[in-house]
């Protein structure tokens, strides 16, 4: 009888947690969908009385079309670059000896120490000598190579055993149709999660993005929505309607993908 | 260790060649860069100009920058505030979550929800909400019979009020993390303590505690790490002000080398907040080592 007050009390707190953590949400899409004089209304309406489709219609008119392609080239194009480098990598450091080996994957890990604010001012430099500034390649190519990516692999195929590798190359596979064949499937999980990772990191990226681009023709989505947010800030209905333009995606695809999100999670913390 | 080596070969596999590609990339714009900016921070640059050497000018103008030590002054406030809150919460979560009997996807997914999300749009979404004169909280407040907030345009509650935001947005991981700390904590450890007659806070002083402190370590160092590079909210909500109180470090540092094309001065203090980092953190490691008995 005790257990079961408690259970309730637990979902009691839980519950209303959750209402707390989703009123932000909700708001956002409420007003996203109100028309202009009733997102203005002091006391605001908890459920419109009108609902307006043409909010999202005008803010991904202004230029958001661009946006979304930005981001979705650049966290594509990283996050496809990153699993093929970090696995490729990791594999090389986990399975094969050679010179040097324990010092560069202690400079590979070392560059995870440092801020990113740290390096941004001389990597914009970088990017004027190499006339990348407002190109998506200057957005892509940096993050081309993760060091947690290797970090990552590396503990993960290291627990692969090497009879397997051995039966293989008896069988006269090169090295790279291991890593092609044997690796990669036995991975899977871990790339899973790394793909999630990477992908989210990049598209939700907003300091780098920002200094490195400087007109629509790069521009991302988080860019995009702050500049727009400046321009337009008193229209509520409209900044909302933007921000759940930026927010929806990624609600929709977490929520299809939730278990290797926390899987992923989990991996990574506790690999320490 | 060596056993799990494949056996070596009399020259080096060709594979190990696609390293070079990868780690040059991963070198090139991740640790190169440091000697620039370190080499940087002894000249004035401003992209127009040629470069001129100062020499130790740039740290000794931070160092006497009234802005740059209320910055300072802010991060960490930012940071204490947002880490203590923030810990207690998702430990307290984490803790529900774990006992509850049902429903624990639905809670997770909930409180995770919004650590997916850009920074930038819960940013605007909160400052939508924290809006003195149409906003949802001052409604709700006005609705409870208690006075309207300026938020974000006082310059007490400013800070805060990015910190509730901040606390919202990212409890869910280390709520997470917490949950798979309690994970490894066997049960028969519980059970036992029962037979001895341990009631619920005993329980959890003596078990669970003592072995969520790797956990607990983690998350704190983590997120002190993280805390201090805290950017997009004050860029986004506030731009620094009411007043500088909400002005973080790394804003200020953006704001002089992009903005004023203060290059030189932007690397300098970028050091001085790197080596602020490092500092906090092994004082981090080294205090809370010491307390890990088991």
């Amino acid at each position: 009888m005790k257990k079961k007050k408690t259970n309730l009390l637990i979902y009691l707190a839980l519950f209303s947690g959750l209402i707390v953590m989703a009123l932000p949400f909700y708001w956002m899409i409420i007003t996203a969908f109100k028309p202009p004089w009733e997102a203005i209304q002091y006391p605001p309406t908890w459920i419109p009385h009108e609902i307006d489709l043409t909010n999202i219609v005008k803010v991904w008119g202004e230029n958001f079309d661009r946006y979304y392609l930005n981001s979705v080239v650049v966290a594509c194009s990283v996050t496809v670059f990153v699993l093929f480098t970090s696995s490729l990598a990791g594999f090389i450091f986990a399975k094969y000896d050679f010179a040097g080996k324990e010092l560069l994957f202690l400079l590979v890990l070392s560059t995870m120490m440092i801020p990113f604010q740290v390096i941004m001012i001389s990597l914009f430099m970088i990017m004027m000598w190499l006339h990348w500034i407002d190109k998506l390649r200057a957005m892509i190519v940096p993050g081309m190579a993760s060091a947690f990516g290797i970090f990552l692999m590396r503990q993960f195929i290291s627990t692969i055993p090497n009879d397997l590798l051995d039966a293989a190359r008896i069988d006269g596979c090169s090295d790279f149709g291991i890593y092609y064949r044997l690796i990669i499937p036995n991975i899977k999980p871990v790339l899973s999660a790394l793909a999630i990772f990477t992908f989210m990191w990049s598209w939700n990226d907003f300091l780098w993005p920002l200094v490195i681009t400087n007109s629509i023709k790069s521009r991302t989505l988080t860019v995009g929505l702050a500049m727009y947010t400046l321009k337009w800030w008193t229209q509520y209905n409209l900044v909302m309607a933007g921000s759940l333009l930026v927010i929806g995606p990624v609600i929709i695809v977490f929520l299809i993908l939730q278990k290797k999100f926390v899987t992923g999670i989990t991996l990574s913390g506790m690999k320490f | 260790m060596n056993s799990k080596k494949t056996s070596k070969s009399k020259k080096k596999p060709l594979i190990v060649y696609a390293l070079i590609p990868i780690l040059g990339c991963l070198f090139f714009f991740g640790i190169f860069p440091i000697f620039f900016s370190f080499y940087l921070s002894f000249y004035k640059w401003s992209l127009l100009r040629i470069p001129e050497f100062v020499g130790l000018r740039n740290y000794t103008k931070a160092l006497h920058d009234p802005v740059f030590w209320v910055s300072l002054k802010n991060t960490f406030y930012f940071t204490g505030l947002s880490i203590s809150i923030g810990i207690v919460i998702a430990l307290l979560l984490a803790l529900l979550i774990h006992h509850s009997p049902r429903f624990k996807s639905l809670f997770r997914t909930g409180y995770f929800l919004p650590v997916v999300t850009s920074m930038v749009a819960v940013s605007v979404v909160w400052k939508f909400l924290y809006q003195p004169d149409f906003g949802l909280f001052n409604s709700i407040l006005s609705a409870l019979g208690l006075p309207p907030q300026k938020w974000l345009i006082s310059p007490t509650l400013a800070m805060p009020s990015i910190v509730v935001m901040s606390v919202w947005q990212g409890l869910g991981y280390n709520m997470i993390l917490f949950m798979a700390g309690l994970l490894d904590i066997p049960e028969v450890l519980y059970e036992v303590a029962d037979l001895d007659g341990a009631n619920t806070w005993n329980k959890f002083k003596n078990i669970t505690v003592p072995l969520l402190k790797p956990t607990f370590l983690f998350i704190v160092v983590i997120s002190s790490i993280g805390s201090f590079q805290v950017f997009t909210q004050s860029y986004i909500m506030t731009r620094g002000g009411p007043e500088d109180s909400t002005r973080v470090i790394v804003q200020y540092i953006q704001h002089k080398a992009f903005d004023t094309l203060l290059m030189g001065y932007g690397s300098a203090m970028a050091f001085i907040l790197f080596a602020i980092i490092i500092s906090i953190t092994m004082i981090e490691l080294k205090f809370l080592r010491t307390r890990w008995k088991y």
